[in-house]
Protein backbone atom coordinates (compact mmCIF):
# COMPACT_ATOMS: atom_id res chain seq x y z
CA UNK A 1 0.00 0.00 0.00
CA UNK A 2 2.60 2.12 0.82
CA UNK A 3 4.78 1.57 -2.30
CA UNK A 4 1.33 2.49 -4.18
CA UNK A 5 1.12 5.59 -1.96
CA UNK A 6 4.43 6.77 -3.64
CA UNK A 7 3.71 5.77 -6.96
CA UNK A 8 3.51 9.07 -9.00
CA UNK A 9 1.78 8.00 -11.67
CA UNK A 10 -1.50 6.88 -8.91
CA UNK A 11 -0.87 10.85 -8.18
CA UNK A 12 -0.79 12.00 -12.24
CA UNK A 13 -3.74 9.67 -12.00
CA UNK A 14 -5.65 11.40 -9.64
CA UNK A 15 -4.81 14.70 -10.22
CA UNK A 16 -6.79 14.36 -14.18
CA UNK A 17 -9.30 12.23 -12.42
CA UNK A 18 -10.15 15.69 -10.77
CA UNK A 19 -9.46 17.58 -13.57
CA UNK A 20 -12.81 19.42 -14.14
CA UNK A 21 -12.68 20.55 -10.69
CA UNK A 22 -9.51 22.62 -10.58
CA UNK A 23 -9.71 26.06 -9.97
CA UNK A 24 -9.71 28.09 -13.66
CA UNK A 25 -7.89 25.30 -15.86
CA UNK A 26 -10.74 22.90 -15.32
CA UNK A 27 -12.66 25.03 -17.29
CA UNK A 28 -10.76 24.46 -20.40
CA UNK A 29 -11.93 20.86 -20.67
CA UNK A 30 -10.68 20.34 -24.57
CA UNK A 31 -7.46 21.36 -23.15
CA UNK A 32 -7.64 18.37 -20.39
CA UNK A 33 -8.03 16.39 -22.94
CA UNK A 34 -5.61 17.30 -25.48
CA UNK A 35 -3.02 17.22 -22.57
CA UNK A 36 -3.73 13.72 -22.34
CA UNK A 37 -3.46 13.03 -25.96
CA UNK A 38 -0.08 14.68 -25.55
CA UNK A 39 0.53 12.31 -22.68
CA UNK A 40 -0.26 9.36 -24.51
CA UNK A 41 2.04 10.41 -27.61
CA UNK A 42 4.85 11.29 -25.99
CA UNK A 43 5.13 8.55 -23.81
CA UNK A 44 5.16 6.58 -27.42
CA UNK A 45 7.73 8.67 -28.47
CA UNK A 46 9.94 8.18 -25.51
CA UNK A 47 9.35 4.58 -25.83
CA UNK A 48 11.71 4.88 -29.06
CA UNK A 49 14.01 7.66 -27.92
CA UNK A 50 14.11 7.33 -23.88
CA UNK A 51 14.18 3.80 -24.04
CA UNK A 52 15.85 2.52 -26.83
CA UNK A 53 17.85 5.89 -28.44
CA UNK A 54 16.09 5.79 -31.54
CA UNK A 55 15.86 9.10 -32.33
CA UNK A 56 12.31 9.21 -34.01
CA UNK A 57 12.12 12.85 -35.32
CA UNK A 58 9.09 12.65 -37.38
CA UNK A 59 7.13 10.85 -35.03
CA UNK A 60 4.31 13.24 -35.69
CA UNK A 61 3.55 10.83 -38.69
CA UNK A 62 2.30 8.29 -36.83
CA UNK A 63 0.13 10.81 -34.74
CA UNK A 64 -1.49 12.29 -37.85
CA UNK A 65 -1.29 9.17 -40.16
CA UNK A 66 -3.41 7.73 -37.19
CA UNK A 67 -5.65 10.91 -36.86
CA UNK A 68 -6.40 10.63 -40.90
CA UNK A 69 -7.18 6.78 -40.53
CA UNK A 70 -9.53 7.56 -37.39
CA UNK A 71 -11.45 10.06 -39.40
CA UNK A 72 -11.80 8.07 -42.67
CA UNK A 73 -12.73 4.59 -40.86
CA UNK A 74 -15.77 7.00 -39.48
CA UNK A 75 -16.49 8.88 -42.80
CA UNK A 76 -16.37 5.68 -44.81
CA UNK A 77 -17.14 2.20 -42.86
CA UNK A 78 -18.39 3.45 -39.89
CA UNK A 79 -20.43 6.84 -40.31
CA UNK A 80 -22.43 8.00 -36.89
CA UNK A 81 -24.08 4.72 -35.66
CA UNK A 82 -20.66 2.89 -35.65
CA UNK A 83 -19.85 4.60 -32.29
CA UNK A 84 -16.50 4.85 -31.19
CA UNK A 85 -14.34 1.55 -31.71
CA UNK A 86 -13.67 1.56 -35.21
CA UNK A 87 -11.94 4.71 -35.81
CA UNK A 88 -9.75 4.09 -32.70
CA UNK A 89 -8.95 0.90 -33.77
CA UNK A 90 -8.26 1.98 -37.30
CA UNK A 91 -5.58 4.83 -35.59
CA UNK A 92 -3.84 1.73 -33.84
CA UNK A 93 -3.89 -0.29 -37.27
CA UNK A 94 -2.30 2.48 -39.37
CA UNK A 95 0.27 3.88 -36.63
CA UNK A 96 1.34 0.71 -36.32
CA UNK A 97 1.45 -0.12 -39.83
CA UNK A 98 3.09 2.67 -40.72
CA UNK A 99 5.96 2.52 -38.59
CA UNK A 100 6.21 -1.26 -38.90
CA UNK A 101 7.09 -0.06 -42.52
CA UNK A 102 9.45 2.94 -42.31
CA UNK A 103 11.23 0.78 -38.82
CA UNK A 104 11.63 -2.17 -41.10
CA UNK A 105 13.52 -0.27 -43.55
CA UNK A 106 15.42 1.83 -41.33
CA UNK A 107 16.47 -0.74 -38.72
CA UNK A 108 20.10 -0.98 -39.48
CA UNK A 109 20.34 2.90 -39.96
CA UNK A 110 21.55 5.00 -36.43
CA UNK A 111 21.77 8.37 -34.88
CA UNK A 112 21.39 11.52 -37.67
CA UNK A 113 20.32 8.75 -40.75
CA UNK A 114 17.68 7.36 -38.71
CA UNK A 115 16.68 10.82 -37.42
CA UNK A 116 16.56 12.47 -40.81
CA UNK A 117 14.72 9.16 -42.65
CA UNK A 118 11.98 9.68 -40.37
CA UNK A 119 11.75 13.56 -40.91
CA UNK A 120 11.75 12.59 -44.34
CA UNK A 121 8.84 10.03 -43.97
CA UNK A 122 6.66 12.53 -42.21
CA UNK A 123 7.16 15.71 -44.81
CA UNK A 124 6.08 12.21 -47.60
CA UNK A 125 3.04 11.46 -45.40
CA UNK A 126 2.31 15.10 -45.43
CA UNK A 127 2.70 15.78 -49.11
CA UNK A 128 0.71 13.12 -49.96
CA UNK A 129 -2.11 14.11 -47.63
CA UNK A 130 -2.07 17.62 -48.38
CA UNK A 131 -2.60 16.65 -52.34
CA UNK A 132 -4.63 13.36 -52.13
CA UNK A 133 -8.07 15.45 -52.15
CA UNK A 134 -10.31 12.03 -52.46
CA UNK A 135 -9.17 10.50 -50.24
CA UNK A 136 -7.70 12.59 -47.13
CA UNK A 137 -9.49 15.92 -48.46
CA UNK A 138 -6.64 17.66 -49.81
CA UNK A 139 -6.18 20.77 -48.15
CA UNK A 140 -9.22 21.03 -46.95
CA UNK A 141 -9.09 18.11 -44.57
CA UNK A 142 -11.46 15.98 -43.19
CA UNK A 143 -14.54 16.63 -40.94
CA UNK A 144 -18.38 16.04 -39.93
CA UNK A 145 -17.08 13.62 -37.80
CA UNK A 146 -19.38 13.46 -34.92
CA UNK A 147 -18.88 12.02 -31.66
CA UNK A 148 -21.89 9.81 -30.76
CA UNK A 149 -22.40 7.66 -28.21
CA UNK A 150 -20.07 4.92 -26.55
CA UNK A 151 -21.04 2.42 -24.43
CA UNK A 152 -24.19 4.02 -23.76
CA UNK A 153 -22.58 7.05 -23.15
CA UNK A 154 -23.18 10.91 -24.52
CA UNK A 155 -19.54 11.31 -26.14
CA UNK A 156 -20.76 14.94 -27.07
CA UNK A 157 -20.93 16.11 -24.02
CA UNK A 158 -17.14 17.16 -23.16
CA UNK A 159 -16.87 16.05 -20.10
CA UNK A 160 -17.72 12.56 -20.70
CA UNK A 161 -15.10 12.81 -23.97
CA UNK A 162 -12.45 13.91 -21.21
CA UNK A 163 -13.15 11.12 -19.37
CA UNK A 164 -12.80 8.26 -22.02
CA UNK A 165 -9.39 10.03 -23.25
CA UNK A 166 -8.61 9.73 -19.30
CA UNK A 167 -9.52 5.68 -19.26
CA UNK A 168 -7.55 5.71 -22.40
CA UNK A 169 -4.88 7.31 -21.10
CA UNK A 170 -4.47 5.33 -17.42
CA UNK A 171 -4.27 2.11 -19.58
CA UNK A 172 -1.78 3.33 -21.97
CA UNK A 173 0.80 4.80 -19.61
CA UNK A 174 0.10 1.40 -17.33
CA UNK A 175 1.16 -0.81 -20.33
CA UNK A 176 3.70 1.28 -21.87
CA UNK A 177 5.73 1.46 -18.30
CA UNK A 178 5.29 -2.32 -17.55
CA UNK A 179 6.81 -2.48 -20.71
CA UNK A 180 9.83 -0.21 -19.81
CA UNK A 181 10.59 -1.86 -16.50
CA UNK A 182 9.98 -5.54 -17.79
CA UNK A 183 12.53 -8.15 -18.88
CA UNK A 184 11.79 -6.61 -22.63
CA UNK A 185 12.75 -2.92 -21.33
CA UNK A 186 16.03 -4.16 -20.71
CA UNK A 187 16.75 -5.57 -23.71
CA UNK A 188 15.55 -2.24 -25.51
CA UNK A 189 18.23 -0.52 -22.96
CA UNK A 190 20.52 -2.47 -23.64
CA UNK A 191 20.44 -1.57 -27.09
CA UNK A 192 20.52 1.69 -26.45
CA UNK A 193 23.35 1.80 -23.91
CA UNK A 194 25.34 -0.23 -25.79
CA UNK A 195 24.11 -2.27 -28.86
CA UNK A 196 27.71 -3.65 -29.79
CA UNK A 197 27.77 -5.25 -26.83
CA UNK A 198 24.47 -5.96 -27.07
CA UNK A 199 24.39 -7.82 -30.04
CA UNK A 200 27.53 -10.07 -28.50
CA UNK A 201 25.12 -11.26 -26.13
CA UNK A 202 22.99 -12.21 -28.35
CA UNK A 203 20.34 -9.29 -29.22
CA UNK A 204 19.34 -8.82 -32.67
CA UNK A 205 19.44 -5.10 -31.84
CA UNK A 206 17.68 -4.14 -35.63
CA UNK A 207 14.95 -6.66 -34.81
CA UNK A 208 14.27 -4.98 -31.20
CA UNK A 209 14.60 -1.47 -33.19
CA UNK A 210 12.04 -2.58 -35.72
CA UNK A 211 9.65 -4.10 -33.17
CA UNK A 212 9.25 -1.12 -30.86
CA UNK A 213 9.51 0.94 -33.64
CA UNK A 214 5.97 -0.52 -34.80
CA UNK A 215 4.75 -0.67 -31.25
CA UNK A 216 5.49 3.42 -30.50
CA UNK A 217 3.82 3.61 -33.76
CA UNK A 218 0.01 1.75 -32.29
CA UNK A 219 0.40 4.38 -29.43
CA UNK A 220 1.13 7.69 -31.53
CA UNK A 221 -1.83 6.23 -33.58
CA UNK A 222 -4.01 5.72 -30.78
CA UNK A 223 -3.26 9.29 -29.58
CA UNK A 224 -3.93 10.45 -33.27
CA UNK A 225 -7.37 8.99 -33.53
CA UNK A 226 -8.50 10.31 -30.29
CA UNK A 227 -7.17 13.89 -31.31
CA UNK A 228 -9.40 13.51 -34.53
CA UNK A 229 -12.44 12.48 -32.37
CA UNK A 230 -11.44 15.31 -30.23
CA UNK A 231 -11.33 18.20 -32.96
CA UNK A 232 -14.03 15.96 -35.25
CA UNK A 233 -12.05 16.74 -38.09
CA UNK A 234 -8.35 15.71 -39.53
CA UNK A 235 -5.81 18.22 -41.08
CA UNK A 236 -2.58 17.57 -42.89
CA UNK A 237 -1.29 20.40 -40.85
CA UNK A 238 -0.54 17.93 -37.87
CA UNK A 239 1.80 16.09 -40.03
CA UNK A 240 4.42 18.74 -40.16
CA UNK A 241 7.59 18.42 -39.40
CA UNK A 242 7.64 21.14 -36.67
CA UNK A 243 4.79 19.15 -34.84
CA UNK A 244 6.97 16.73 -34.73
CA UNK A 245 9.76 18.95 -33.15
CA UNK A 246 7.49 20.07 -30.74
CA UNK A 247 7.34 16.72 -29.35
CA UNK A 248 11.05 15.72 -29.52
CA UNK A 249 11.31 19.12 -27.42
CA UNK A 250 8.25 18.68 -24.84
CA UNK A 251 10.03 14.93 -24.36
CA UNK A 252 13.22 16.61 -23.74
CA UNK A 253 12.61 19.61 -21.88
CA UNK A 254 10.79 17.48 -19.49
CA UNK A 255 13.50 14.85 -19.14
CA UNK A 256 12.17 11.78 -21.21
CA UNK A 257 16.36 10.25 -21.64
CA UNK A 258 16.23 9.44 -18.07
CA UNK A 259 12.96 9.41 -16.47
CA UNK A 260 9.79 7.70 -17.71
CA UNK A 261 7.43 10.46 -16.14
CA UNK A 262 10.01 13.26 -18.42
CA UNK A 263 7.10 13.11 -21.22
CA UNK A 264 4.88 13.94 -18.93
CA UNK A 265 5.96 17.08 -17.46
CA UNK A 266 7.60 17.98 -20.65
CA UNK A 267 3.78 17.74 -22.49
CA UNK A 268 2.00 19.35 -19.66
CA UNK A 269 5.06 22.52 -19.73
CA UNK A 270 4.38 22.51 -24.08
CA UNK A 271 0.43 22.48 -23.89
CA UNK A 272 0.18 24.80 -21.19
CA UNK A 273 2.17 26.87 -22.64
CA UNK A 274 0.46 26.21 -26.13
CA UNK A 275 -2.56 27.27 -24.93
CA UNK A 276 -2.28 29.74 -22.20
CA UNK A 277 0.75 32.04 -23.04
CA UNK A 278 -0.35 32.14 -27.09
CA UNK A 279 -3.18 33.67 -25.57
CA UNK A 280 -1.55 36.43 -23.79
CA UNK A 281 1.00 37.06 -26.35
CA UNK A 282 1.55 36.54 -29.59
CA UNK A 283 5.10 35.54 -30.04
CA UNK A 284 4.97 32.99 -26.95
CA UNK A 285 6.91 30.71 -29.40
CA UNK A 286 10.07 32.93 -28.39
CA UNK A 287 9.18 32.65 -24.39
CA UNK A 288 9.05 28.88 -24.90
CA UNK A 289 12.20 28.31 -27.46
CA UNK A 290 14.46 30.94 -24.95
CA UNK A 291 13.39 28.57 -21.85
CA UNK A 292 14.07 25.10 -23.97
CA UNK A 293 17.55 26.66 -24.88
CA UNK A 294 18.68 28.16 -20.99
CA UNK A 295 17.00 24.66 -19.50
CA UNK A 296 18.59 22.24 -21.66
CA UNK A 297 22.08 24.15 -21.50
CA UNK A 298 22.07 23.73 -17.80
CA UNK A 299 20.86 20.69 -17.36
CA UNK A 300 21.10 18.68 -20.43
CA UNK A 301 18.69 15.77 -18.65
CA UNK A 302 15.88 18.29 -18.72
CA UNK A 303 13.74 18.35 -15.50
CA UNK A 304 13.31 15.25 -14.67
CA UNK A 305 16.89 14.98 -14.44
CA UNK A 306 17.56 17.72 -12.07
CA UNK A 307 14.63 16.11 -9.73
CA UNK A 308 16.24 12.50 -9.96
CA UNK A 309 20.17 14.21 -9.46
CA UNK A 310 18.38 15.91 -6.01
CA UNK A 311 16.84 12.72 -5.04
CA UNK A 312 20.30 11.07 -5.46
CA UNK A 313 22.41 13.43 -3.70
CA UNK A 314 19.21 13.37 -0.60
CA UNK A 315 20.09 9.19 -0.41
CA UNK B 1 38.40 -31.57 -35.44
CA UNK B 2 39.94 -28.50 -34.67
CA UNK B 3 38.60 -25.72 -33.06
CA UNK B 4 39.14 -23.33 -35.51
CA UNK B 5 39.78 -24.33 -38.91
CA UNK B 6 41.41 -20.95 -41.16
CA UNK B 7 41.63 -21.43 -44.68
CA UNK B 8 43.21 -18.40 -47.11
CA UNK B 9 41.72 -15.82 -44.42
CA UNK B 10 42.42 -11.99 -46.16
CA UNK B 11 40.91 -8.94 -44.57
CA UNK B 12 42.08 -5.34 -46.68
CA UNK B 13 41.45 -2.02 -45.66
CA UNK B 14 41.67 -0.08 -48.59
CA UNK B 15 45.70 -1.39 -49.91
CA UNK B 16 46.97 -2.91 -46.59
CA UNK B 17 45.99 -6.28 -45.88
CA UNK B 18 45.64 -6.64 -42.45
CA UNK B 19 45.21 -10.18 -42.63
CA UNK B 20 46.73 -11.79 -45.93
CA UNK B 21 46.06 -15.29 -46.58
CA UNK B 22 46.23 -16.63 -43.37
CA UNK B 23 45.69 -20.48 -42.67
CA UNK B 24 45.86 -22.03 -39.09
CA UNK B 25 44.19 -24.42 -37.22
CA UNK B 26 43.78 -23.90 -33.70
CA UNK B 27 43.87 -27.16 -31.94
CA UNK B 28 42.88 -26.62 -28.57
CA UNK B 29 43.57 -27.49 -25.23
CA UNK B 30 44.24 -25.08 -22.35
CA UNK B 31 45.03 -21.11 -22.95
CA UNK B 32 45.92 -20.23 -26.43
CA UNK B 33 47.38 -16.44 -27.04
CA UNK B 34 47.71 -14.96 -30.15
CA UNK B 35 50.57 -11.96 -30.29
CA UNK B 36 52.53 -10.50 -32.26
CA UNK B 37 54.30 -6.77 -32.67
CA UNK B 38 51.85 -3.30 -33.22
CA UNK B 39 50.35 -3.63 -36.50
CA UNK B 40 50.70 -7.80 -36.80
CA UNK B 41 46.96 -7.67 -37.43
CA UNK B 42 46.27 -9.42 -33.87
CA UNK B 43 42.93 -7.55 -33.46
CA UNK B 44 41.83 -7.65 -36.80
CA UNK B 45 41.95 -11.22 -36.75
CA UNK B 46 40.09 -11.16 -33.22
CA UNK B 47 37.39 -9.23 -34.73
CA UNK B 48 37.19 -11.80 -37.70
CA UNK B 49 36.57 -14.99 -35.46
CA UNK B 50 34.25 -12.60 -33.65
CA UNK B 51 32.46 -11.79 -37.11
CA UNK B 52 32.68 -7.66 -35.75
CA UNK B 53 34.14 -7.50 -38.96
CA UNK B 54 33.47 -9.84 -42.53
CA UNK B 55 36.18 -11.51 -44.56
CA UNK B 56 37.28 -10.49 -47.60
CA UNK B 57 38.01 -13.90 -48.58
CA UNK B 58 38.78 -17.35 -46.65
CA UNK B 59 36.66 -19.23 -44.27
CA UNK B 60 36.40 -20.26 -40.40
CA UNK B 61 35.65 -23.30 -39.50
CA UNK B 62 34.18 -23.83 -35.22
CA UNK B 63 34.34 -26.91 -34.84
CA UNK B 64 33.39 -27.98 -38.75
CA UNK B 65 30.70 -25.51 -38.74
CA UNK B 66 30.98 -22.31 -41.08
CA UNK B 67 30.75 -19.09 -38.65
CA UNK B 68 32.44 -16.78 -41.39
CA UNK B 69 29.87 -14.45 -42.67
CA UNK B 70 27.67 -15.08 -39.10
CA UNK B 71 26.12 -11.81 -37.23
CA UNK B 72 27.93 -11.19 -33.64
CA UNK B 73 24.27 -12.11 -32.28
CA UNK B 74 24.22 -15.56 -34.14
CA UNK B 75 28.12 -16.46 -33.28
CA UNK B 76 27.50 -16.28 -30.05
CA UNK B 77 24.76 -18.83 -31.05
CA UNK B 78 27.79 -21.43 -31.76
CA UNK B 79 29.61 -20.90 -27.94
CA UNK B 80 31.41 -18.30 -29.10
CA UNK B 81 32.04 -15.26 -26.54
CA UNK B 82 34.00 -12.43 -26.00
CA UNK B 83 35.38 -9.32 -24.55
CA UNK B 84 36.64 -5.94 -24.77
CA UNK B 85 39.81 -3.95 -24.84
CA UNK B 86 38.24 -0.92 -24.38
CA UNK B 87 35.77 -2.17 -21.61
CA UNK B 88 32.42 -2.21 -23.23
CA UNK B 89 29.52 -2.27 -19.99
CA UNK B 90 25.67 -0.64 -19.70
CA UNK B 91 27.01 2.60 -18.53
CA UNK B 92 24.18 3.32 -16.87
CA UNK B 93 22.68 0.66 -15.00
CA UNK B 94 24.01 -1.29 -11.81
CA UNK B 95 26.89 -3.94 -12.02
CA UNK B 96 23.58 -6.80 -11.67
CA UNK B 97 21.81 -5.73 -14.26
CA UNK B 98 24.86 -5.30 -16.68
CA UNK B 99 25.13 -9.23 -15.95
CA UNK B 100 21.41 -9.90 -15.94
CA UNK B 101 21.31 -8.35 -19.75
CA UNK B 102 22.87 -11.39 -21.07
CA UNK B 103 21.38 -14.00 -18.54
CA UNK B 104 18.25 -13.24 -19.17
CA UNK B 105 18.65 -13.39 -23.06
CA UNK B 106 20.25 -16.82 -22.46
CA UNK B 107 17.39 -18.20 -20.40
CA UNK B 108 15.02 -16.86 -22.67
CA UNK B 109 13.37 -14.17 -20.72
CA UNK B 110 14.38 -11.37 -23.28
CA UNK B 111 11.22 -10.33 -24.69
CA UNK B 112 8.55 -10.51 -21.88
CA UNK B 113 7.14 -7.57 -22.11
CA UNK B 114 5.54 -7.43 -19.07
CA UNK B 115 7.12 -9.15 -16.63
CA UNK B 116 9.11 -6.96 -14.68
CA UNK B 117 12.77 -8.05 -15.14
CA UNK B 118 14.18 -6.93 -11.63
CA UNK B 119 12.11 -9.20 -10.24
CA UNK B 120 12.87 -12.71 -11.86
CA UNK B 121 14.25 -14.74 -9.42
CA UNK B 122 15.91 -17.34 -11.53
CA UNK B 123 17.57 -15.01 -13.99
CA UNK B 124 18.53 -12.96 -10.70
CA UNK B 125 20.03 -16.02 -9.08
CA UNK B 126 22.44 -16.87 -12.27
CA UNK B 127 23.66 -13.83 -12.12
CA UNK B 128 24.39 -12.94 -8.85
CA UNK B 129 26.26 -16.90 -9.67
CA UNK B 130 28.05 -15.39 -12.50
CA UNK B 131 29.29 -12.50 -10.61
CA UNK B 132 30.10 -14.73 -7.69
CA UNK B 133 32.44 -16.67 -9.71
CA UNK B 134 34.62 -13.74 -10.11
CA UNK B 135 34.41 -11.99 -7.20
CA UNK B 136 32.24 -9.39 -7.16
CA UNK B 137 29.20 -10.23 -5.60
CA UNK B 138 29.70 -7.24 -2.95
CA UNK B 139 29.72 -4.99 -5.73
CA UNK B 140 26.39 -6.27 -7.64
CA UNK B 141 24.33 -2.84 -6.69
CA UNK B 142 26.93 -0.31 -7.33
CA UNK B 143 26.01 1.85 -10.78
CA UNK B 144 28.48 0.00 -13.35
CA UNK B 145 29.89 3.55 -14.36
CA UNK B 146 31.57 3.97 -10.23
CA UNK B 147 33.41 0.93 -10.03
CA UNK B 148 37.15 0.53 -10.23
CA UNK B 149 39.07 0.30 -13.73
CA UNK B 150 40.09 -3.80 -12.79
CA UNK B 151 36.14 -4.44 -11.43
CA UNK B 152 34.80 -2.82 -14.77
CA UNK B 153 37.52 -5.10 -16.83
CA UNK B 154 35.99 -8.17 -14.97
CA UNK B 155 32.37 -7.01 -15.37
CA UNK B 156 33.37 -7.12 -19.04
CA UNK B 157 34.59 -10.61 -18.69
CA UNK B 158 31.76 -11.66 -16.71
CA UNK B 159 29.29 -10.31 -19.06
CA UNK B 160 31.38 -12.67 -21.59
CA UNK B 161 30.04 -15.55 -19.85
CA UNK B 162 26.32 -14.91 -19.74
CA UNK B 163 25.80 -16.27 -22.92
CA UNK B 164 26.83 -19.71 -21.54
CA UNK B 165 30.04 -19.79 -23.74
CA UNK B 166 32.06 -22.85 -24.81
CA UNK B 167 35.19 -20.60 -26.12
CA UNK B 168 36.30 -17.01 -24.51
CA UNK B 169 38.09 -14.94 -26.71
CA UNK B 170 39.40 -12.00 -24.27
CA UNK B 171 40.61 -9.07 -26.31
CA UNK B 172 43.75 -7.80 -24.19
CA UNK B 173 42.21 -8.52 -20.92
CA UNK B 174 45.86 -6.57 -19.15
CA UNK B 175 45.32 -3.25 -21.23
CA UNK B 176 45.49 -0.77 -18.35
CA UNK B 177 46.05 -2.43 -15.29
CA UNK B 178 47.86 -1.87 -12.49
CA UNK B 179 50.55 -5.14 -11.36
CA UNK B 180 47.85 -5.79 -8.77
CA UNK B 181 45.28 -6.09 -10.55
CA UNK B 182 47.13 -8.12 -13.39
CA UNK B 183 47.33 -10.82 -10.65
CA UNK B 184 43.94 -10.78 -9.97
CA UNK B 185 42.42 -11.16 -14.02
CA UNK B 186 45.32 -13.66 -14.44
CA UNK B 187 43.95 -15.85 -11.76
CA UNK B 188 40.34 -15.22 -12.93
CA UNK B 189 41.55 -16.39 -16.41
CA UNK B 190 42.88 -19.20 -14.78
CA UNK B 191 39.86 -20.02 -13.25
CA UNK B 192 37.93 -19.81 -16.21
CA UNK B 193 40.02 -22.40 -18.37
CA UNK B 194 39.44 -25.32 -16.40
CA UNK B 195 35.92 -24.74 -17.76
CA UNK B 196 36.11 -22.92 -20.78
CA UNK B 197 38.57 -22.43 -23.78
CA UNK B 198 40.42 -19.66 -23.75
CA UNK B 199 41.71 -17.11 -26.50
CA UNK B 200 43.57 -14.23 -25.73
CA UNK B 201 45.40 -11.38 -27.93
CA UNK B 202 47.48 -9.71 -25.08
CA UNK B 203 50.48 -8.18 -25.14
CA UNK B 204 51.87 -8.42 -21.77
CA UNK B 205 54.80 -11.52 -22.85
CA UNK B 206 55.28 -12.41 -19.01
CA UNK B 207 51.62 -13.31 -19.06
CA UNK B 208 51.54 -14.94 -22.08
CA UNK B 209 54.22 -16.90 -21.51
CA UNK B 210 53.53 -18.13 -18.09
CA UNK B 211 49.71 -19.21 -18.81
CA UNK B 212 49.54 -20.15 -22.50
CA UNK B 213 49.61 -23.60 -23.79
CA UNK B 214 50.12 -22.99 -27.23
CA UNK B 215 50.97 -19.17 -28.59
CA UNK B 216 50.83 -18.15 -32.09
CA UNK B 217 52.21 -15.49 -33.56
CA UNK B 218 51.41 -12.80 -35.80
CA UNK B 219 53.34 -10.33 -38.27
CA UNK B 220 52.59 -8.15 -40.86
CA UNK B 221 49.48 -9.90 -41.20
CA UNK B 222 50.33 -13.65 -42.01
CA UNK B 223 51.26 -16.49 -39.47
CA UNK B 224 54.56 -16.87 -38.33
CA UNK B 225 54.34 -19.36 -35.91
CA UNK B 226 52.42 -21.39 -34.08
CA UNK B 227 53.21 -23.70 -30.81
CA UNK B 228 54.29 -23.91 -27.65
CA UNK B 229 55.61 -21.01 -24.86
CA UNK B 230 59.16 -22.88 -25.36
CA UNK B 231 59.76 -23.38 -29.12
CA UNK B 232 58.11 -19.62 -29.81
CA UNK B 233 60.73 -18.05 -27.29
CA UNK B 234 63.11 -20.08 -29.25
CA UNK B 235 62.28 -19.19 -32.78
CA UNK B 236 64.63 -17.00 -34.33
CA UNK B 237 61.83 -15.55 -36.74
CA UNK B 238 59.54 -14.34 -33.72
CA UNK B 239 62.48 -12.87 -32.01
CA UNK B 240 63.62 -10.64 -34.88
CA UNK B 241 59.96 -9.25 -35.54
CA UNK B 242 60.06 -8.28 -32.32
CA UNK B 243 63.17 -6.59 -32.60
CA UNK B 244 62.92 -5.41 -35.34
CA UNK B 245 64.92 -6.91 -38.10
CA UNK B 246 64.94 -8.88 -41.37
CA UNK B 247 65.51 -11.97 -41.18
CA UNK B 248 68.38 -13.05 -43.51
Amino acid sequence: MRRLLKDPLLWIFLVFALYPAIPYIGNFISLGSELLLWFIFTLSFNLCLGQTGLPSFGHGAFYGLGSYAAAITYLKLSGEGGGFLAPLVGGIVVGTAAAGLLGWFIKDKRGVYFAMLTVAFTQVCFGICWRWDEVTGGEAGLSGIVRTTFLGIDMKNLHNFYYLCFVVFVIAALIIRSISRSCFGLSLQSVRQNHIRSQYLGYNCNMYKFVVYALSGAFAGLSGALYCLLTQSAFADILDWSKSGDVVMATLLGGGTVSFYGPIVGSLIFIICKNLLSSLWDHWLFIYGMSFVIILCLFPTGLMGVFKRRAASKA
Amino acid sequence: MSLFKITGLTKRFGAMAAINDVSVNIEHGGIMSIIGPNGAGKTTFFNLLTGFIKPNAGQILYKDQDVTRLKPYQIIKYGISRSFQVVSLFEEMTVLDNVIVGTQRNMGYMNRLFARYDRQKDVRDKAMDILDRVGMAHMAELPAASIPHGDRKILDLSMALTTNPETLLLDEPMAGLSKAERLRITNVIKTLSQSHKVILVEHDMDLVFSISETILVLHHGEVLACGEPGTIADNEEVQSAYLGREVA
